[in-house]
């Protein structure tokens, strides 16, 4: 598309009302590619050329380093094939070592079933087995002993990790054949998440000695400031980073859209989510495939709404009303393949979604991406910004801002955005709230010896001595061994959220899921729930 | 590993190691949260047991036997307030290379009558359809022919190769084996399972029962095991004093076990075989590989024999079915919270009751053992 084109078309519409405070241009950028130290595998290699693949240096130091033996994090923008980079030595690994295993952490269940499709497509075009499975809540219990006992890539997610460590018995063959954690999407795990992630991955390593593997970690994150403080502080291992960016990139244009005023003298500026609509419905007439991160889930049903009607009836548009949908956590999973699968088909046009589409789950690039409202944090802006941006083509990216004063700064100073580094990525290792539990757990799987300060250095002795006072852990000659009647999992919590769901049935069909504590906020007795733009009047939520 | 913990969490934030009181603090918050967790629900008497058959046997109580226990927990610790263990429970000191543990040894007159290895053989013959490629058609029409064995269909000019070498596999009485083979025709729970425990000798039938401090991912504190002759039953019960004789109790049981014993339990094959073979892992003991002995799992048996004649599969009601009754009695689910309150308290009371009830959970298996024979016959 041509940009340029584009923002003069809006400049030159009738409701124009100079509401472009900033066009941030960002050059295009020719690919640079990387050699590697020595050659893949032919399996490998074959897969790469029949599909016309070449190394770009980011990917190319990272199999380099990953060869080497080193722990890697990688931080790369959204789209420019990180996954590529570790699944290669992932899988010559697993090709030469028959018996090889290797778990993939990613933070939400979508990821993870993005992910094993493509694993499962690299095994098939690699002709290398690793029966490849998600192994998670979902996961029905008839396949579980199976899936223990034979696949070599387990995908799955902090909160199951946190259930399973208490069986390691029954994962045997796996942890003693463990040769890489590759922990996906890391700034994620920031503050108290984060630091529960760092404790958890410490329970994982420690088990993973019991049985004498060694694994490599391998983590990719979104551009933060802090990687390789980050990467360390959330495993406890030496970790060296990967960062300069090889792939090809069109030209951005990064745009600061501050809505009207509509009483000057009282400073009331035009809602921020009719100028999103606007927008939206502007840029999906113009044909520009647009995806509108909103601030909350309601409101990305609601934009949904407003964007069909305006098409409708306002742009006479009725079939662009049709390829406007809406995306959010809550729907199946059947739902979301599908939207995902019709909008990288092109079929879809217009998707508004809250975060849920910030990380990595597969949908092409587009052209397009409205972010209505400041998401918070430069991380996010970016990753929000990521989405759009086509290899050979120029892309736009708008800020629509709010009324509050931080989104009003960044309109009157949009230097200050682009000066901004990113947010530093913050795990606290001294938090006794988190490290007690987690010390407890540990000792439920395995007794805690002298030798486990390496794992839990600072507050060790203290912490047993504490749970001991309560009868939680007892001293016995072979470490201290948890004594308490509850399941350590069940008392320890994540991230302090509820994790019961609750099912949402319209006319004795499953319509979506929620967590409890969204349900009390968004499907209580009389509340309305949006779906797709529907209204479902809720009857009550029954146990 | 690398030490960061040395370093200040971040930039902004000060150094923050926890002082001491607050760690107490946090473990007290703890031990709340793992009081406010039940593995059992509480049932009103007025619930209709027929909706809640996906509960597991040990999944609930009724609210009356949980009001009970408390009262027993409640009048054992004024009983035993200041008393020691041996002078609450007779037993004594063992010790192995794990370390001591307390044994309690008692021989029961019970009749401990089961089907012989002879008349194992003769019910397992009956049954052509053991040998694959014979349905229940087939069957008939051998029968009409005269074939009324296996062993005699080794005259069958179609049938003697595999009737003889089902006759050897029986003959060999390697339990283990037909065991996996009868599971490839039968459900796990067919009465022909249960009557290959003819082919074993008494003294490698070992009844097993232990009791934990929950379902997985916990200490066990008592190893049960009861052996069966023609003279009647001798339990022999192995119990942590504290979590540290863990080990050795586990031991007591793993160093009578060989490749021959075959266990007898309720519900092992799920969970006390599990477990077991779960606490050795923690503590590095050396792993034999339990699992593929052979294993007599009497729920399997009782749902399948009594299905229509009980309420619930619990060994309480099992007995009211048998007509055994128990003198003290503390819920299984609730032997977690007696070791507690033991465990705090350093009062011997809940042992004695957690120790009378393993008794007789093994006392009752072995009977039930026994006397199922009856009901396959009916």
């Amino acid at each position: 598309m041509d940009a340029e084109k584009y923002i003069r078309h809006l400049k030159g519409l009738r409701d124009y009302k100079n509401q472009i405070v900033h066009i941030q241009e960002i050059p295009a950028r020719d690919a640079a590619y990387g050699e590697l130290d020595k050659p893949l595998l032919p399996g490998i290699q074959g897969y790469l050329e029949r599909r016309g693949i070449r190394l770009y240096s980011h990917q190319a130091e990272t199999i380099n380093k990953v060869r080497q033996g080193k722990n890697v994090i990688i931080v790369t923008p959204t789209a420019s094939g990180k996954t590529l980079s570790f699944n290669l030595p992932v899988f010559e690994s697993l090709c030469s070592d028959q018996a090889a295993t290797a778990l993939y952490l990613y933070p939400t269940k979508a990821l993870t079933n993005d992910q094993l499709k493509v694993l499962r497509e690299l095994e098939k075009e690699t002709a290398i087995e690793a029966f490849s499975n998600i192994y998670d809540g979902d996961t029905p219990s008839c396949q579980r002993s199976n899936i223990r006992d034979h696949s070599r890539i387990i995908l799955s997610n902090p909160y199951g990790l946190h259930q399973y460590l208490a069986w390691h018995y029954k994962w045997r063959r796996f942890l003693q054949n463990l040769k890489f954690i590759v922990v996906d999407e890391a700034h994620v795990y920031r503050g108290v998440f984060g630091s529960n992630v760092a404790m958890l991955l410490r329970r994982l390593l420690r088990i993973c000695e019991f049985y004498g593997a060694k694994p490599h970690l391998i983590i990719s994150s979104a551009t933060i400031a802090n990687p390789v403080e980050h990467a360390q502080r959330l495993t406890g291992k030496e970790v060296e980073v990967v960062s300069n960016d090889g792939a090809a990139r069109g030209k951005k244009y990064f745009v600061f859209w501050n809505p009207p005023f509509t009483d000057e003298v009282k400073a009331i500026r035009r809602s921020t989510h009719q100028e999103t609509k606007d927008l939206f419905a502007i840029s999906i007439s113009e044909d520009l495939q647009t995806l509108c991160f909103t601030i909350s889930r309601q409101m990305a049903e609601l934009l949904v709404r407003w964007t069909r009607e305006d098409l409708k009836r306002k742009r006479a548009l009725p079939g662009k009303a049709e390829c406007v949908t809406a995306y959010r956590a809550g729907y199946l999973p059947e739902e979301r393949r599908d939207i995902e699968n019709r909008f990288r088909a092109q079929k879809l046009i217009g998707i508004a979604s809250t975060n849920a589409l910030e990380l990595g789950i597969d949908i092409g690039s587009l052209d397009s991406v409205i972010i209505s409202g400041y998401p918070g944090t430069v991380i996010s802006t970016w990753q929000q910004a990521g989405r759009a941006g086509r290899t050979s083509a120029d892309s736009i990216v708008t800020l629509v801002a709010f009324q509050n004063p931080l989104d009003q700064y960044f309109m009157k100073h949009p230097g200050e955005f682009f000066e901004r580094p990113h947010e530093l990525a913050i795990i606290d290792l001294h938090n006794k709230y988190i490290s007690l539990g987690h010390i407890m757990c540990a000792a439920s799987e395995l007794p805690i010896t002298d030798e486990d300060h390496k794992y839990f250095p600072a507050v060790l002795t203290e912490s047993l001595n504490a749970l001991e006072k309560e009868k939680l852990v007892h001293k016995t000659k072979s470490g201290w061994v948890y004594c308490g009647i509850a399941r350590t999992a069940d008392i320890v919590n994540l991230n302090n959220i509820s994790n019961k769901v609750v099912t949402v049935i319209c006319e004795g069909r499953v319509l979506e899921t929620l967590e409890l504590t969204k349900a009390y906020e968004e499907a209580h007795k009389g509340a309305v729930l949006l779906h797709q733009g529907r209204n479902i009047h809720c009857g009550g939520l029954e146990p | 590993m690398v030490d960061v913990s040395d370093q200040s969490p971040c930039a902004t934030l000060p150094e923050n190691l926890p002082r001491k009181r607050d760690l107490d603090h946090v473990a007290a918050n703890l031990r709340r949260r793992s009081e406010g967790t039940k593995e059992f629900q509480v049932l009103p008497e007025t619930s209709d047991l027929k909706v809640n058959t996906g509960i597991s046997q040990d999944g609930w109580i009724w609210g009356c036997e949980l009001d009970d226990a408390m009262r027993l927990k409640t009048d054992l610790m004024l009983k035993f307030e200041g008393k020691t263990l041996l002078e609450a429970i007779s037993g004594k000191v063992t010790s192995n290379e794990h370390g001591e543990c307390y044994c309690v040894r008692q021989c029961h007159r019970l009749a401990f009558n089961r089907a012989s290895a002879i008349e194992s053989r003769r019910v397992l013959l009956l049954n052509l359809k053991l040998l694959p490629g014979i349905g229940p058609s087939r069957e008939r029409n051998l029968r009409k022919q005269g074939y009324r064995t296996i062993e005699d269909l080794t005259r069958h000019i179609k049938w003697r190769k595999p009737a003889f070498e089902f006759l050897r596999l029986v003959d060999s009485e390697d339990v283990a084996a037909l065991q996996a083979r009868l599971r490839q025709n039968l459900p796990k729970s067919h009465a022909l399972s249960h009557y290959l425990a003819g082919f074993c000798r008494d003294k490698d039938l070992v009844i097993i029962d232990i009791e934990t401090l929950g379902l997985f991912g916990r200490p066990i504190i008592l190893v049960g095991l009861a052996k069966g002759s023609r003279r009647g039953i001798c339990t022999m019960q192995f119990l942590a004093r504290d979590v540290s004789e863990e080990a050795a109790a586990i031991w007591e049981l793993a160093r009578r076990l060989d490749s021959e014993s075959a266990f007898v339990s309720f519900n092992g094959r799920c969970f006390d075989v599990p477990l077991i073979v779960e606490r050795m892992t923690y503590y590095g003991l050396s792993s034999k590989n339990i699992t593929a002995n052979p294993h007599f799992d009497m729920l399997h048996f009782v749902r399948r024999a009594l299905r229509d004649k009980l309420i619930s599969f619990r060994l309480e009601s099992i007995e009211e079915y048998l007509g055994i009754s128990r003198n003290i009695n503390v819920p299984g689910a609730l032997v977690p919270e007696f070791y507690d309150s033991y465990q705090r308290s350093g009062n011997v009371g809940p042992l004695v009751a957690i120790v009378e009830h393993n008794k007789q959970d093994l006392a009752t298996l072995a009977q039930l053992f026994c006397s199922l024979y009856l009901e396959w016959d009916r």
